[in-house]
């Protein structure tokens, strides 16, 4: 077996942290759901750490465990001896994917988009371009049918906006239009690979948003993907190509913000993933859009909107960046807004990147009960900052037959035109 | 895959057993990480019939089995021998019925503590023992290690809340214990309280009643921090013979602050002060006011450095939090933690702490305390290396003589843990050979052949010094070869 | 030392105790202060081993509020010597404390209140061979090894004997007032012990009773404690009339009549009384326990197949040679533990 006990190496350290004591077990989503110990964090750590010490015999007889993780760290926020859980599981991954890359056709999918499309802006538009038409021709019900597609991706796999919404932002700097009072402040805007072709509309008010309070944004044209996704898929050295080429795009740059909690988590982690002062440095110049706008303050009053709404905690925005309070801070300002609690605003969704391409079953019930929260507080709208979170919740939404729209904060601090 | 693992496939489905050797190490061991044993099998039956047909079906093979809930038991309960099967009861977790006029509920033995509690909270209500691991132990487990919690000094412990079972007997008959109206039946046996604690070895308790507490109309915790433990001491002792009857006394020392202050549970306790202890007042409105008046007044009497009282749902929780992820929290100080849970009477508890501030220095130890003080119940906690066999013997050493000074004060060797796997060789302490014998006939009446949780709670009558053997057992499995 | 079976024994202390059982007289009743609380049937032949020569309080540790009593200490001289201690066992009972916990005819006063079960932390017993064994400690915690001392309650002494029990004790409420408000309808007693039973805090003991003769209505009865202005204020608030009157414990069958006892939710208890004729005695404690005398067997017959078919519990505790024990039928598997338990401790069935 690889891991011999030379190479433990700092994943087993951190294992050691773990006193066993299972407060992370209620938090964990797939434990909620299959209640099974090697379903959660205690069990799941506890496997990594046999399998360091070489005391697991077939290390892919554990890796259905280890791959049903959603990686949302919910467990990292329970957890009072403070295991860095999510670089454990990290670097086991990349071990077992490294030894024996992942089976199966869905696996095989995820690699290949992940890397060949979803890496690379141009395709992944032309991707979405393709996918758009099938869908005005009816084709993806053709596709499900066919059996080209499965049904749960078809379920879940987003309605593709018109061309006019997946348009990209212009690249380079925009500054605050005549008549606002300028801060003196330029920041430079992360636009991520998903939000663009699949909530253009979100980056657009994003960029409205700072221009509109009077800061100065820059739009690098040489950003890349975060490389969120190849990282959790067990392939960290694609993501550092990924991460080194964001480092340099935005090496001018004071201030890096970004409005996708799952990017602005990866991004705010480089320093990790790549084991140098240019990642760390660039790490701490992130900034999700809440947590900006929240310090800075807002100048332009967003327009007013009667309507009551649940803010739901995106996972890597709550338990990856310990941002809270700033997005609840920032609705409370809209005029006419009413905010309610909901049951756990802090439990995963079960989006978690792709992870609903990769376990349908658990992200389903996952999904179910998220919804059911949200439904039970009876609200018109539900706010939540992360485009995976987005679209699981609509998706769950929509199939549940409920009338409840999904917004980013971000859309809802636009001022009046 | 053997016969027997089939038909348990055959009786709950594919992905209701688990056989695969290196997943079936997830089930190791509990919180008390010492011994660990991997089981032949894991099953996560879903109702009580299920159940039933998973131990008739073992029954009828001999093979022993192993009831388990949520693993956060610290005493080793249950851990399972490498020929024995574990019936994971994490899947039944339905609150079955709730009455609101009648003050109970029925549940199944998976349903997590906190949990059972945040479902009839808008009724006002709650369920009143709260472990520290509340938010993820069971009720199930609870019954089954009679488990307390800081507010058992005014509230009792698991057995004054539970007014009923359905057991899964060790044959797999079915019995039915006592009654939402009282756990005693008339003219019958108080079975539910003498199974209350018995650890899993006399059956399985599918489904549970328990008392359900109105919640009170107010709540104040108090938070003093001392210079010197005795001054923590001396004011619970004036607040007890006072007679006030406060929901909790908690007392925590300067290691432990230190540790939790360093810990997302981090609480804001003065991380200067020898210990902190924590008053939890509940009634009515005035009747706090005043107590806790009375209660600053001790405080202040004993040279409280520092003094805060809250009377609001979070600033409360923001003083709890660092008690209830105290022993997490002792993951910072070394990778494996020894949780000791001595008892002594309350008005020795300052002499206990000298004698066992001497035993951790005599064995060159890093021990620190968190307990509940109106119970006398200690936690020293010993934090040290599991791969560094000569600090394991150094702390199981310090671990027996701390169980010894507890015994030899009037106490008790577990006052919430249980006595599981761990406490074998100290249960001898408090019993002789006739006591033990007792217990044993209490035993044979449920579990006659000894294949439901085998190997707990009563040592075997030739085994001696099972704990010297601890440290060769960690080392073992941290180097499976070298050991062989 | 009397030796003949049949006769009556007193013995001072538990080594005298144990020496009558290693003697192996026959079959032995144990026997308290003949308190009304027992209601045991006379066993023809049988020793008759009385258990209050052991009297002594053996250890009163009141800042630890716990103490260790011979069996035979009475409730009376118990609350005696804990009176300038501030102190209480605050369970409902009298007689010795032996006979008490063993018959744990009342259980708890009031709504989660304290029972004999939840006071009783450890004990010193002999089996019925005479062998001395101890189960529990004396501390206010404890879950080492299994609590064979919890089966002492509701044994009626036929599984060992208790010789020493060590108690939980709790401090004396500030202040405590007793009241009674009589003469209610059953509507009205009703209404009240439901808005006393959402007293969050302070009652401490609750009775619904209907006495003999019936022309007096309902009585409910109690006691409120805690600080002397809270307790005033919930007087005040639920209109509770102060009252000197001591509790009742338990009902006297009439003449040629039974008593039944069972278990009671609040809820059932509307249900329950229309089983019942309308004018039998009846006393329920709030613990959940209830009593009602009924002038003839087959009167008692009816109600007893009224709670059977309502799930109820209940069980003849005083009546005519035997007739007492029986009851609403008890669960199979439960029925079958207790039996297996008193053949492991007393195989040979001595203690009767």
């Amino acid at each position: 077996m690889t891991f011999s006990a030379d190479s433990k190496g700092d994943a087993y350290a951190r294992t050691l942290d773990c006193v066993h004591c299972g407060l992370c077990l209620p938090t964990c989503p797939t434990y909620q759901v299959l209640g099974v110990e090697a379903d959660s964090p205690r069990g799941r750590i506890y496997l990594m750490r046999a399998l360091a010490e070489g005391r697991v015999q077939d290390p892919q007889s554990i890796r259905p465990f280890l791959d049903r993780c959603l990686d949302c760290r919910a467990c990292e926020t329970a957890c009072p001896s403070g295991v860095k859980y999510g670089e454990v599981l990290e670097t086991t991954r990349a071990k077992l994917e490294q030894q024996q890359p992942a089976r199966g056709l869905a696996a095989w999918l995820v690699r290949t988009l992940l890397w060949h499309v979803v890496a690379h802006q141009r395709r992944l538009r032309i991707a979405f371009a393709l996918l758009r038409a099938t869908e005005r021709l009816g084709l993806r019900w053709l596709a499900t049918r066919l059996g080209l597609m499965p049904a749960h991706m078809a379920a879940i796999a987003p309605t593709v906006p018109p061309a006019a919404e997946r348009a990209p932002l212009r690249t380079g700097l925009h500054v605050p239009p005549p008549g606002v009072a300028r801060r003196g402040v330029k920041v430079a805007l992360f636009t991520g690979c998903i939000m663009e072709p699949v909530f253009g509309r979100v980056n657009r008010a994003t960029l409205q948003v700072l221009l509109a309070n009077g800061f100065d944004v820059d739009v690098p044209a040489a950003q890349r993907c975060c490389g969120a996704l190849l990282v959790h898929a067990g392939q960290p050295e694609r993501a550092r190509e990924l991460a080194r080429a964001n480092v340099a795009a935005f090496a001018d740059a004071d201030l890096v913000l970004n409005n996708s909690a799952g990017c602005g988590c990866a991004m705010k982690e480089y320093g990790h993933l790549l084991g140098d002062e240019a990642g760390a440095a660039f790490g701490k110049k992130c900034r999700d859009i809440s947590e900006f706008l929240a310090e800075a303050g807002l100048t332009a009053a967003p327009r007013p909107l009667a309507a009551k709404a649940a803010y739901d905690d995106p996972c890597h925005l709550c338990h990856g960046q310990g941002v809270r309070a700033q997005p609840r801070q920032l609705l409370a300002q809209v005029p006419g807004l009413e905010m309610v609690a909901h049951g756990k605003p802090e439990d995963c969704c079960g989006s978690a990147g792709i992870y609903n391409l990769l376990q349908p079953d658990v992200a389903e019930e996952i999904g179910r009960r998220k919804i059911e929260s949200l439904v039970r507080a009876g609200v018109d709208l539900v706010v939540t900052g992360n485009p995976g979170c987005m679209l699981q919740i609509d998706s769950h939404l929509r199939r549940a037959g409920h009338r409840i729209a999904v917004r980013h904060p971000i859309e809802l601090l636009v001022p009046p035109a | 895959m053997p016969a027997l693992e089939r038909e348990l496939e055959r009786l709950l489905g594919e992905r209701a057993v688990l056989t695969a050797p290196d997943a079936l190490l997830a089930w190791e061991c509990d919180g008390f990480t010492v011994h660990k044993s991997r089981p032949r099998a894991v099953v996560l039956p879903n109702s009580t019939a299920q159940v039933q047909a998973v131990v008739r079906l073992l029954h009828a093979a001999a093979v022993p089995f192993v009831p388990r809930g949520a693993g956060t038991c610290l005493s080793g309960g249950p851990t399972a021998g490498a020929d024995a099967v574990v019936i994971d009861l994490a899947r039944m977790r339905q609150v079955l019925h709730v009455s609101t006029e009648d003050l109970y509920a029925v549940v199944q033995p998976g349903v997590v503590n906190l949990d059972l509690t945040t479902a009839v909270h808008h009724l006002g209500l709650h369920y009143a023992p709260d472990p520290s691991s509340q938010s993820v132990c069971t009720i199930g487990g609870n019954f089954a290690e009679n488990s307390g919690g800081p507010h058992c000094f005014k509230y009792g412990m698991t057995v004054d809340h539970v007014l009923g079972a359905v057991i899964v007997l060790p044959d797999g008959a079915l019995c039915r214990l006592g009654d939402p109206a009282g756990a005693r039946l008339p003219g019958a046996l108080d079975l539910t309280a003498v199974f209350c604690g018995s650890e899993g070895t006399f059956g399985i308790a599918t489904e549970i009643t328990v008392r359900l507490c109105r919640d009170q109309r107010a709540v104040r915790t108090l938070l003093g921090a001392f210079a010197t433990m005795t001054a923590a001491c001396r004011t619970v002792s004036d607040i007890v013979a006072a007679g006030l009857v406060p929901a909790a006394l908690e007392i925590l020392d300067q290691a432990t602050i230190r540790a939790v202050e360093a810990s997302v549970y981090r609480a804001g306790y003065p991380a200067d002060a020898a210990a902190v202890l924590l008053v939890e007042l509940d009634g009515p409105d005035d009747v706090v006011a005043e107590e806790a008046a009375e209660v600053r007044a001790f405080m202040q009497q004993n040279g409280g450095l520092r003094i805060e009282e809250a009377t609001d749902a979070a600033e409360r929780k923001r003083l709890w939090k660092g008690r209830k992820g105290a022993f997490g929290a002792m993951g910072r100080l070394n990778t494996d933690l020894y949780v000791l849970d001595g008892v002594v009477p309350r008005t020795r508890l300052e002499e206990a702490l000298v004698g066992i501030s001497a035993i951790g220095q005599k064995h060159g130890v890093l021990l620190t305390n968190v307990f509940h003080a109106g119970d006398g119940n200690l936690h020293p906690n010993i934090s040290y290396d599991g791969r560094d066999a000569a600090m394991t013997a150094r702390t199981v050493a310090a671990g027996h003589e701390i169980l010894q000074l507890c015994v030899d004060l009037g106490g008790s060797v577990s006052g919430e843990h249980g006595i599981g796997t761990e406490k074998l060789d100290h249960v001898r302490m408090m019993y002789g050979d006739a006591d033990l014998d007792v217990m044993a006939r209490v035993r044979a009446a449920w579990n006659p052949d000894g294949r439901c949780n085998p190997g707990k709670v009563l040592p075997s009558r030739n085994a001696c010094a099972e704990v010297a053997k601890w440290p060769q057992m960690i080392a073992k499995v941290l180097d499976p070869e070298g050991g062989a | 030392m009397s030796s003949i079976a049949g006769t009556h024994v007193r013995p001072r202390d538990a080594a005298a105790v144990a020496e009558v059982l290693r003697a192996r007289l026959g079959r032995v009743r144990l026997h308290g202060s003949g308190s009304r609380q027992q209601r045991l049937e006379p066993v023809p032949g049988a020793l008759a081993l009385d258990l209050t020569g052991l009297a002594t309080i053996d250890r009163l540790d009141a800042p630890d509020q716990t103490c260790s009593v011979d069996c035979g200490v009475t409730r009376a001289q118990l609350d005696d010597a804990l009176r300038p201690h501030r102190l209480e066992l605050p369970c409902p009972g009298d007689g010795t404390l032996g006979g008490l916990f063993a018959s744990d005819p009342i259980g708890a006063a009031a709504p989660g209140g304290q029972s004999p079960r939840s006071l009783l932390l450890g004990m010193d017993a002999l089996l019925a061979d005479g062998t001395p064994f101890k189960s529990g400690a004396r501390v206010v915690k404890s879950v080492a090894g299994f609590d064979v001392h919890k089966l002492l309650v509701g044994s009626e002494g036929r599984l060992f004997v208790a010789t020493r029990l060590h108690l939980r004790l709790k401090p004396l409420p500030r202040a405590r007032v007793a009241f009674a408000n009589q003469a209610l309808d059953r509507e009205a007693a009703l209404r009240l012990l439901q808005q006393l039973r959402e007293l969050p805090h302070g009652l401490q003991s609750l009775q619904l009773l209907r006495v003999a003769g019936g022309g007096g209505g309902w009585n409910v009865r109690g006691a409120i404690a805690g600080r002397a202005n809270f307790v005033a204020a919930t007087l005040r608030a639920l209109s509770l009339q102060e009252s000197d009157a001591h509790p009742v414990l338990h009902l006297e069958a009439p003449a040629g009549g039974e008593v039944l006892a069972g278990l009671a939710l609040p809820s059932a208890l509307p249900r329950l009384l229309a089983g019942l004729p309308t004018d039998a005695p009846f006393l329920w404690h709030g613990g959940g326990r209830f009593e009602t005398t009924l002038p003839v067997a087959n009167a008692t017959d009816r109600a007893l197949a009224a709670l059977a078919s309502a799930g109820g519990h209940a069980r003849i505790v005083a009546a005519a040679i035997g007739r007492r024990g029986l009851g609403t039928p008890i669960d199979a598997g439960h029925r079958s533990i207790a039996d297996r338990l008193k053949h492991a401790l007393d195989p040979h069935d001595v203690l009767c």
